[in-house]
């Protein structure tokens, strides 16, 4: 018996720092009935993770590579839900798609079998029996995903990842001063979000003719890619709307018969 | 060594007798006893006691996973609909949640299992729901403008979507326009949106554990607890949900419809409202 206990004991001291954590008293939130630990949310990464049933899902998402990675760690049996023994690891990469308008499509793909692909579609329509919490793979990296997005305040337009522009904002110019433009989302109405980078002036301008959004380091920058997308060199005034996450000042270009387009240049 | 033997031939007969007994006990309650059931209850006194209709003549559109036509308890009432995945008139049910809902709707008054709330209402299942109960927006979307074309009375939607979809929205405003009532469930999940159930010109119904329709800030309240109900292997089963809620309430819609129908009054989501309040009162 002791001997046993000091078994167990060892292979807990010896058990990866990440698998550990859970003892930590970390931030965890709780979504579609998993509780998730918030790993890491920095700069370079989000990491969350879960423990549901023995298994181990830690779920990644990389912001320079801008890629989801979903580990798993099997383990024979836990204690306190820390895994004991050697786990099998399976590793998945995170398509997402889309997560606007609070849906979302996104296919889960393993590693090593490409065949056994999930895909997740929140925009289906879906029976409303008995509320029964998935046990399965695609339900448990849905909810990973959530906590993700959610921690790292993004979302996901057309495979292009966004960040909340009252999370981002403050240290574009700072981190980067030498991008004058970026890519910038409006969700739901009432949030602004920055996507990646646009290299040019005539790149923030088509966007802005085209009724896309874009977000600019300074009200220099901005009204310079509204009057460039102007077909008639003409700015609207600048303004901002009412709303928390939409509180940014920001220029229209001008159309033909002076009336605002739909794309919005906000600005820092 | 006798004495032995028989000792143990008696134990062993006496294991035989106790499991004969036990086996005998679990299949008298195992077995559904449909008429003492909740959902019987539910019937004579939220609606029949009062309203004394069967739905006869009322079309209601089962927009689910399809139905098991073939079982004891539906009979002449259901008729050929549509299968929007496949493009067929086979609308077998391959999930079960299109017989349950069809089921608490318009099980036949026939003596056999249960009975459902408007069991002579005419049901036209539309199968849009796959084996695993979810769906395509687009497949529902052509289902309602199908219930348009063929002049449904009463459409049910026993589904959601936290997706506000604008092509969703205009073909049910289409559908009200036509004089459709349209009814759908809200999502059980109580902290997502719900569409088409929150919907101004659809009757949203969310499940609670009373033997009554209510209505209570925008929402229709209907029993969606331990339901007894039809189930795709020929059997009977015990559901809970919101889907079953929004199926209570199709089928009583049904029964109000004929009434108004009985008496030259038009029927729409106000009168259905105005009857629900009642009742709540």
């Amino acid at each position: 018996m002791i001997s046993l206990l000091l078994v167990i004991s060892l292979t807990i001291v010896t058990l990866p720092q990440a698998v550990r954590a859970a003892d930590n008293f970390s931030d965890t939130i709780t979504v579609d009935g998993y509780v998730i630990e918030i790993v890491t949310n920095d700069d370079d990464a989000t990491v969350v993770k879960t423990m549901v049933d023995g298994v181990q899902y830690v779920l990644e998402l990389d912001k320079e590579e801008e890629s989801y990675e979903l580990e798993t760690k099997e383990y024979s049996s836990t204690i306190f839900g820390i895994g004991i023994g050697i786990p099998e690891i399976e590793i998945y990469s995170i398509e997402v798609e889309d997560t606007t308008d609070d849906c979302i499509v996104a296919d889960v793909i393993p590693e090593t079998d490409h065949s056994d692909i999930v895909h997740i579609d929140e925009t289906m329509v879906e029976a409303q029996a008995s509320l029964i919490i998935g046990t399965g793979l695609g339900a448990i990296a849905l909810a990973l995903l959530k906590a993700l997005l959610a921690v790292a305040a993004s979302i996901v337009v057309a495979g292009v990842i966004y960040y909340a522009a009252s999370s981002v904002a403050h240290r574009l110019k700072r981190d980067q001063p030498q991008v004058h433009y970026y890519m910038a989302y409006l969700n739901y109405g009432d949030n602004v979000y920055i996507g990646p980078k646009l290299n040019s002036k005539s790149a923030a301008a088509a966007r802005l003719k085209s009724g896309l959004n874009v977000f600019a380091i300074s009200s220099g920058y901005a009204y310079d890619a509204c009057k460039s997308a102007s077909p008639i060199n003409l700015v609207s005034s600048q303004q901002k709307h009412s709303g928390a996450g939409k509180n940014y000042w920001h220029y229209h270009p001008m159309d033909t018969i002076k009336k605002q387009g739909a794309g919005h240049c906000w600005f820092i | 060594m006798t004495r032995i033997r028989k000792v143990y031939i008696s134990l062993v007969l006496l294991i035989v007798l106790i499991t004969v007994v036990c086996l005998i006990i679990i299949n008298q309650f195992g077995t559904f006893n449909f008429e003492n059931s909740q959902m019987v209850s539910k019937l004579v006194s939220n609606t029949h006691a009062k309203y004394d209709y069967t739905g006869q003549n009322i079309k209601i559109a089962v927009i689910d996973s399809g139905i098991m036509d073939t079982h004891s308890d539906f009979g002449e009432n259901i008729k050929v609909g549509y299968n929007f995945i496949l493009d067929t008139t086979d609308t077998f049910d391959f999930n079960g949640h299109g017989t349950h809902v069809s089921g608490v709707i318009a099980a036949q008054d026939n003596e056999i299992g249960i009975k459902g709330i408007a069991p002579k209402a005419e049901i036209y299942p539309l199968l849009v729901l796959n084996e695993e109960g979810k769906g395509e927006i687009s497949d529902v979307c052509e289902a309602i403008s199908w219930c348009i074309n063929n002049k449904i009375d009463i459409i049910n939607l026993s589904f959601s979507t936290k997706k506000n979809d604008s092509n969703l929205k205009e073909v049910i405003d289409k559908a009200t326009l036509a004089g459709i009532v349209v009814i759908a469930s809200y999502n059980n999940d109580v902290q997502v949106h719900s569409y088409p159930a929150e919907y101004e010109n659809v009757i949203g119904v969310k499940a609670h554990d009373k033997d009554l329709i209510s209505f209570n800030d925008g929402i229709v309240y209907a029993p969606g607890k331990r339901v007894a109900t039809t189930n795709i292997d020929g059997s009977y089963v015990y559901v809970d949900g919101n889907s079953i809620a929004a199926a209570y309430v199709a089928g009583f819609a049904a029964l109000v419809k004929e009434n108004y129908q009985n008496k030259g009054g038009d029927f729409d989501i106000d009168a259905l409202y105005s009857v629900i309040n009642n009742i709540g009162n």
